[in-house]
């Protein structure tokens, strides 16, 4: 389906335990839906927020280069009562290329993928802020993983994913956990920072890598984690998730016979606007933690998270 | 000497939020001091000038163009900055905005809640709900009363139109240092003063003062005029007032004053004589420097020529380079058509 | 020209989802003697084999229609019921139903008789089954129906129930007779689908068990050109919609790049289709399995969901062309 699999081969002895890393590298965007007197009507793809595009530059990518834009909606005078004092929705904004209508419609095609068109932005202390993060950050993680990685022996192979078509239903997840098969699975995507409007569980960005703990979720492998989180003295905020997590390892847990499955997020401020904000220390943080994990997994790792061993004892197994 | 588009690029990257248009007017002034005799910064901080190339016993006559861009103030941190909008704020754009905070520009953004917390909530936030995040917990080195602009992201759109913040003022901005490099390559027997100013955002007082100081005979004000020529609802038959393209915008009507019927019609007639095109705006939504200048003095005839702008409050609006040298050419013009007689009610 | 006849005998046949038995009948009649192979699966998908070796593709048109289940009885010679797809309740009102055994029946609202002064809810509505004054029941509890109506034709226009999508079985076996005796570069398998309206659940059985390379679904997709609507590009007789995206399923740009030059390179109209609601037995196949590209040919259809979907034969053509000049060749996407 267009993921990316980086395979890391262990040392251990083959047939080697594989362990999928994932992390979805898609993100949330906007697709043309229709040409119109040289405006481009636009639809959402994932969940884009039609609140916060307004007035943002973007890229509409067509078949002969991308074309800068910025997202219109009618000026303040043109409103009708209905549309005064609340912010535009999908229909009611466009993308404004600034050119002579023949040439928007010679060149922009109904389908085309637009982008916002936005900078890395730097702010204080460790933080940056950008679109995408979610789940980039995430993605910068494993790369982190697979940097630390090559200072650790580790007998397990890592087939780190970073997976298409997450926002729209999990599509590449569940196809790369089909396909690889791994015996277990660790899936990372973005989790709340606390801000205003934002209730229930949240984590500061900075205060280290949340593990999720609930259905969707091995309780052993989640010990596990935990275990080596307390060996390495770094600090692990849980985040209780009682029911669907909502992110790849939704889709990872019930491939083929099921896959023992963590999820482990980054705390984002902003999640879904073009200026989702996260602490680089936490990936750091979480690069080391699933480094010095995969490196800690042996032969017996999975005889170790059975939920329990009925009937016989493990070692006949 | 750099071209229009260099400069436009220049002024709308500076940053000038309405109270505090430091940068701008530094820029402006390394842009036109040659050609500026007796270039003074008042008290509200406009720049204002004489023509060098100017004929002393001419009709003494102002031209104006403001500095300023909308933004915000910060007031207070409780780990976030809070603050108060400077100038008239459209809120449709500040969801999620990208700003640069104080002097020294610190980058922030504006907080926005999560589409997955927030879904529905679709009614615009008050002003003194906003809050900035600069990255580092507390105020991050922010100071209470610093400014806070918008940051745009500047770029040409083909060949003719660009992008960028402020472009309301700094349009005519370019318009007017373009004119006053046109006037001291070939002057006009006038007696020409010019007034970059402050504080248009602000009730449009910069201009006042300006004015006050400078006592013109007429006074021709450079703009920005919010385009309509957008996408309408399916039941809105109506055509639009301002296109982008669609040449100079002539104001006609004004919410606490009209423009000088004379001056206003001898522009058109200029602009129809040399075939620069032009449209009629009636929109009483924004600016007031006409109305005050032309109320100082025994009042002054004032006309403004006003440059369209696509989504003028927004931190990319657009504008069209053809639509800044029209607007050029019938300042130039109408200025060289200028007879006494015209300014005798 | 299409062949409408079939068209007719397609969409007048009854299917409702999970009883598409007498649609498949009807087609295994047509499709017998132009497969190499023909058989039915657990899910009472039908799949027709041509050809073999080469990339194994899968086109899937579903048999099923909207249709309804009676799920309570009420007074004598009514029922009331429950939706099997996606019916648009406002469009029911006096519409006929009919049952499997042949039974017609008339929807109706509760309350007076007279013309109803708001849009119903499911619950409002029942089936009129009655027969006589001492109705004893020839409707029970789980029978399904669908809506009936028969098949029009207005110029290039043709009018029916069902169309939805009997249209993309009439496009798959019109594209069947024309490869066939053709020397086939690719394993095609021709899959006539089930219980689509409800989930898209045979395609999904379907695609576990075949494993294609590449899946395509035929189906049909709303449009934008009625009046006040404007909500996607689509026209009636702009040629085949060759999908973008909808809201199950974002096609790979490689198989709507392959589409879209192989239309050009045999100069087949057509139109690009964005749909923000709906989805096809495409989403399913793509996500089956370890994923398998898939696309969609759509045949542009007004009044989706209403005894009067409307198509245009030309775009019918358009769509057995396009499908054509993608399996006679080697497919490469």
């Amino acid at each position: 389906m267009g993921s990316l699999v980086a395979y890391k081969y262990g040392s251990g002895s083959e047939p080697r335990r594989k362990i999928m890393l994932c992390a979805h590298m898609d993100e949330i965007g906007m697709m043309v839906r229709q040409v119109e007197d040289g405006f481009v009507h636009v639809a959402d793809i994932g969940g884009t927020d039609s609140r916060i595009v307004v007035g943002k530059p973007v890229l509409v990518h067509t078949r002969t280069g991308a074309l800068q834009g910025v997202v219109g909606v009618r000026a303040s005078q043109m409103l009708s009562e209905d549309e005064r004092g609340r912010y535009p929705n999908v229909n009611e904004i466009f993308v404004d290329l600034g050119l002579p209508a023949e040439e928007v419609a010679a060149r922009v095609q109904i389908g085309d993928i637009i982008t916002m068109d936005v900078p890395l932005l730097d702010l204080q202390g460790q933080r940056v802020a950008g679109k995408a993060m979610d789940d980039r950050a995430c993605v910068a993680v494993v790369t982190a993983c697979l940097d630390a990685l090559q200072r650790l022996k580790h007998t397990w192979d890592v087939l780190a994913v970073a997976s298409v078509q997450e926002e729209v239903g999990l599509h590449g997840a569940r196809a790369e956990a089909y396909r690889l098969h791994p015996e277990i699975a660790i899936a990372l995507d973005v989790t709340f920072a606390p801000q205003p409007g934002v209730s229930g569980a949240t984590f500061e960005l900075g205060s280290g890598v949340p593990l999720a703990l609930g259905a969707n979720f091995h309780p052993a492998l989640f010990e596990a984690i935990k275990k080596t989180a307390e060996r390495l003295e770094m600090e692990l905020p849980i985040e209780p998730t009682p029911m669907a997590s909502g992110t790849d390892a939704w889709a990872i847990q019930v491939s083929r016979e099921g896959i023992p499955t963590a999820l482990i997020g980054v705390p984002t401020r902003n999640m879904h606007t073009t200026v989702e904000t996260v602490d680089l220390r936490d990936i750091e943080r979480g690069g080391r933690l699933l480094a010095e994990f995969i490196a800690g997994l042996d032969e017996k790792f999975l005889a170790d998270i059975v939920w329990e061993k009925p009937d016989q004892p493990t070692e006949s197994a | 000497m750099p071209t229009l588009r260099e400069n436009l690029k220049q002024l709308s990257e500076a940053v000038g939020v309405s109270g505090e248009e430091r940068e701008v007017r530094q820029l402006v002034l390394s842009l036109v001091k040659d050609h500026l005799s007796d270039a003074v910064t008042d008290a509200m901080g406009n720049l204002t000038g004489r023509l060098k190339s100017s004929a002393p016993t001419g009709v003494r006559v102002l031209i104006g163009a403001p500095m300023d861009e909308v933004g915000l103030m910060v007031t207070g941190s409780n780990g976030f900055l809070n603050v108060l909008p400077v100038g008239r704020l459209d809120m449709r754009y500040l969801a999620a905005a990208r700003v640069l905070v104080g002097a020294e520009k610190a980058n922030g953004v504006l907080l926005f809640a999560p589409i997955h917390k927030s879904y529905g909530q679709n009614d615009l936030p008050s002003a003194d709900s906003l809050l900035i995040d600069v990255g580092a917990s507390g105020k991050g080195g922010a100071k209470v009363g610093d400014r806070v602009a918008f940051a745009g992201s500047y770029a040409e759109l083909g060949a003719d139109v660009v992008r960028g913040k402020a472009l309301h003022s700094r349009a005519a901005c370019a318009v007017l240092i373009a004119l006053i490099e046109s006037l001291s390559e070939s002057p006009l027997p006038l007696d020409i003063h010019v007034a970059f100013t402050a504080q248009s955002r602000v009730y449009g007082r910069g201009a006042l003062v300006a004015a006050n100081r400078v006592k013109p005979q007429a006074a021709f004000l450079l703009d920005g005029a919010d385009c309509d020529d957008l996408p309408r609802l399916p039941d809105d038959s109506r055509l639009p007032m301002v296109r982008l393209g669609g040449g100079t915008a002539l104001r006609v009507a004004e919410g606490i004053g009209v423009p000088n019927r004379p001056l206003l019609e001898h522009v058109r007639a200029v602009a129809r004589q040399h075939s620069l095109p032009h449209q009629m705006d009636t929109s009483e939504a924004y600016g007031t420097e006409n109305a005050l200048v032309s109320q100082t003095q025994a009042g002054v005839p004032t006309v403004t020529l006003s440059i369209p702008v696509r989504y003028l409050h927004s931190p990319n609006g657009l504008v069209s380079l053809t639509d800044l040298e029209h607007t050029q050419r019938l300042l130039r013009e109408s200025l060289a058509a200028l007879t006494p007689d015209l300014l005798e009610n | 020209m299409a062949d409408k006849a079939l068209i007719q005998a397609l969409v007048e046949a009854w299917g409702p989802p999970g009883h598409e038995h007498e649609v498949r009948a009807l087609i295994e009649g047509y499709v017998r003697d132009l497969a190499d192979e023909v058989r039915v699966d657990s899910s009472g998908n039908l799949i027709c084999r041509m050809g073999s070796g080469g990339k194994k593709i899968m086109i899937a048109a579903h048999m099923d229609e909207i249709g309804m289940v009676v799920n309570t009885l009420d007074k004598p010679g009514f029922a009331r019921f429950t939706m099997t797809g996606g019916l648009i309740l406002v469009s029911l009102i006096g519409n006929r139903v009919r049952f499997a055994n042949g039974t017609i029946g008339t929807i109706g609202m509760e309350g007076s008789a007279l013309i109803p002064t708001k849009l119903p809810t499911l619950a409002e509505l029942f089936i009129d089954f009655s027969e006589n004054g001492n109705d004893s029941g020839s409707v029970q509890v789980g029978d399904a129906a669908a809506l009936t109506r028969n098949f029009t034709t207005r110029g290039d226009r043709l009018i029916a129930k069902s169309m939805d999508d009997r249209i993309g079985c009439a496009v798959a076996i019109e594209a069947m007779r024309a490869l066939k005796g053709k020397n086939l570069p690719n394993e095609l398998y021709f899959v006539f689908t089930t219980q689509e309206e409800v989930g898209i659940r045979g395609a999904r059985v379907a695609a576990n068990g075949i494993a294609p390379d590449y899946g395509i679904a035929l189906d049909v997709t709303a449009t934008g050109d009625t009046p006040k609507n404007n909500s996607m590009a689509i026209r009636l007789g702009g040629g085949a919609a060759i999908k973008v995206l909808d809201s199950g399923h974002i096609v790979p740009p490689a198989i709507k790049n392959l589409m879209i030059s192989r239309a050009e390179a045999a100069g087949i109209p057509y139109q690009l289709e964005i749909l923000t609601g709906g989805s096809t037995d495409a989403a399913a196949i793509q996500t089956a399995l370890s994923g398998i590209p898939s696309g969609v040919i759509s045949i542009p259809c007004r009044y989706v969901h209403t005894t009067s979907e409307t198509v245009d034969i030309n775009d019918v053509q358009a769509c057995i062309d396009l499908l054509v000049a993608l399996l006679a060749q080697p497919f490469e996407a």
